[in-house]
């Protein structure tokens, strides 16, 4: 529910990896249950947990505010020169 | 055949075509013959192109019997790794059992390149499939099985453009092409005692090779020399239509004659964590090196190198291989854990791989400057010599060396070489990397040409394969 109070700070950043490591599991299971066989559950475990700890380092590097964000979309049309 | 070209250096065998000593149908016969005959010993080869080579062999023989010489490599035959698309019905396997059939109905820019230049195709050779992308950990992660060293038959030759590397080390062609992600030209180079030159992110078009990451994938050559690397280079380099993020600028491979001293970074972590030998090597390296360089050890700012480029190839391949990993032909390919790899990358958050190429944008502008005081920054190319063909190995996507060179090198495109700088007891070569800034090949080239002046370890070639067959 929306509150005009700060109810305190994203859950994210506290690196609950376990949960997290949970939640994409499931998602991944999700999507490739018929194609994934038993022996191979424990090791994609393990490859979503390297993920996790490659996503941790990205979250809390610090980007250099004088930087522009990222934006490299140009839009596109045909007749250039118009 | 009066002269065998084997392991001379492009400049000799080109000479002796354009003086009409050697002829393109016979060079192209003599390696014709080594592919065939030593290919499967190594398992570096997917297709030998006997029938095209010979018949781009006595089109150039024609040519240059009329006058009408293109240069260097002209007549001289190639491998090029089988992530480039080739027509005529010839396979391009990207190096999986998936694909073992697949084919296109067009060739590759860089194929047709060196084909404007003369050069002959005479094998599609060997790679990791799939480039490596799905998680290897093993040499035995190809449908041509494990690719094999030059200087030992139960080593790795290294990885992705295994065959590329393996091919040139033990002389089955002259030069080969070859793609990195992240390692793939670079390992090869190291493992295989030979120089391998990865260009600037741009620098060549990569229409018609497997896509594995937009952002991070490069084409380059493998070869004996670095010259050799950059006369290779001169041919393929240039913009493409076909490719947008081919970049427009022109380049051209120059030998500095000038005897000028080089500036070379030391990266101040580069022997933490290695193998004590390569980690001699390297330094004895460096003290060749302090002869014409003046040599600086920096530290590069702190970022997750290494995380950023890892985030950026799992999202961007997980893009790229999404009908293939729900299709569930993964299962068909060779490697255990390639079967399962394409699965666990899906879930990528967008924030996170978002935020990764913003830290690469802020990385590539503060890299820069550091970079634009040095001809290069030099490391060990590989923590290790090679490993043995039945071992997992400690990769390159995952180690206990941390691989900031590489990682950063690969992740905001900077051009790199590898070439040869020493043995281990067990005779294993190792190598040295040099790394410039973005479109500074030239300048890497040429403190690896000066470098390999000084030095023989790229002349060396192991004794059974001197023996002509």
């Amino acid at each position: 529910m929306a509150t005009s109070e700060v109810r305190g700070k994203a859950t994210m950043n506290i690196n609950d990896h376990e949960r997290e490591k949970e939640i994409m599991w499931d998602l991944v299971n999700l999507h490739f249950t018929n194609l994934i066989s038993d022996d191979q559950v424990e090791k994609i475990k393990e490859s979503i947990a390297g993920i996790l700890t490659d996503a941790n380092e990205i979250r809390t590097a610090k980007l250099d505010d004088s930087f522009p964000l990222l934006n490299s979309y140009q839009p596109f049309r045909g007749d250039a020169n118009e | 055949m009066n002269k065998t070209p084997l392991f001379k250096n492009l400049r000799s065998i080109g000479k002796e075509i354009e003086n009409k000593t050697i002829s393109p149908t016979e060079i192209t016969k003599y390696y014709l013959t080594r592919l065939n005959e030593l290919g499967p010993e190594y398992n570096s080869v997917v297709t030998v192109t006997d029938e095209l080579a010979l018949k781009q062999a006595e089109a150039a023989e024609k040519e240059i019997m009329s006058g009408l010489y293109k240069g260097t490599l002209h007549g001289i035959p190639f491998g090029a790794k089988d992530l480039l698309a080739t027509d005529g019905g010839i396979p391009t396997t990207w190096g999986a059992e998936p694909f073992r059939h697949q084919t296109f109905q067009y060739n590759a820019t860089v194929i047709n390149k060196l084909g404007s230049s003369g050069a002959i195709l005479v094998s599609k050779l060997a790679m990791i499939e799939l480039a490596g992308g799905m998680g290897y950990r093993q040499p035995n992660a190809s449908l041509t099985g494990p690719c094999k060293s030059p200087w030992d038959k139960n080593t790795w030759a290294g990885g992705s453009s295994s065959g590329s590397g393996s091919a040139v080390g033990t002389g089955l062609v002259p030069f080969a092409i070859g793609s990195e992600t992240w390692g793939s030209i670079l390992s090869p180079a190291n493992n295989c005692g030979v120089s391998g030159l990865r260009p600037t992110f741009g620098r060549v078009s990569r229409y018609g090779a497997m896509p594995l990451s937009w952002s991070l994938d490069k084409i380059g050559p493998l070869c004996l020399s670095a010259d050799d690397c950059g006369i290779v280079l001169n041919e393929i380099a240039g913009p493409d239509p076909k490719d947008p993020s081919a970049s427009d600028k022109l380049y051209e491979y120059r030998v500095s004659s000038n005897q000028r001293k080089f500036k070379l970074a030391v990266l101040a972590s580069a022997s933490s964590n290695i193998d004590e030998e390569v980690a001699d090597n390297f330094k004895e390296s460096l003290d060749t090196l302090s002869q014409f360089c003046e040599i600086e050890e920096i530290n590069f700012p702190e970022y997750p190198y290494e995380a950023v480029t890892r985030t950026i190839m799992l999202a961007e391949s997980g893009t790229i291989f999404e009908e293939f990993s729900g299709s569930g032909t993964a299962a068909l390919l060779t490697a255990p854990e390639d079967k399962y790899g394409p699965y666990a990358r899906t879930a990528v958050l967008a924030k996170d791989y978002l935020k990764a190429l913003r830290l690469r944008d802020e990385i590539s502008q503060k890299i820069d400057p550091i970079m634009s005081k040095y001809d290069a920054v030099c490391g060990p190319t590989r923590g290790t010599p090679a490993s043995n063909l039945e071992d997992e190995f400690r990769g390159a996507i995952r180690g206990n060396a941390k691989d900031t060179l590489g990682a950063l090198g690969n992740a905001v495109g900077l051009p790199a070489i590898s070439v040869p700088n020493g043995f281990t007891k067990a005779n294993l070569p190792t190598g040295i990397q040099f790394v410039g800034q973005v479109y500074a090949e030239n300048s890497i080239l040429n403190l690896a040409n000066r470098f390999q002046q000084e030095t023989d370890w790229h002349l060396k070639h192991p004794a059974e394969l001197l023996e002509e067959i």
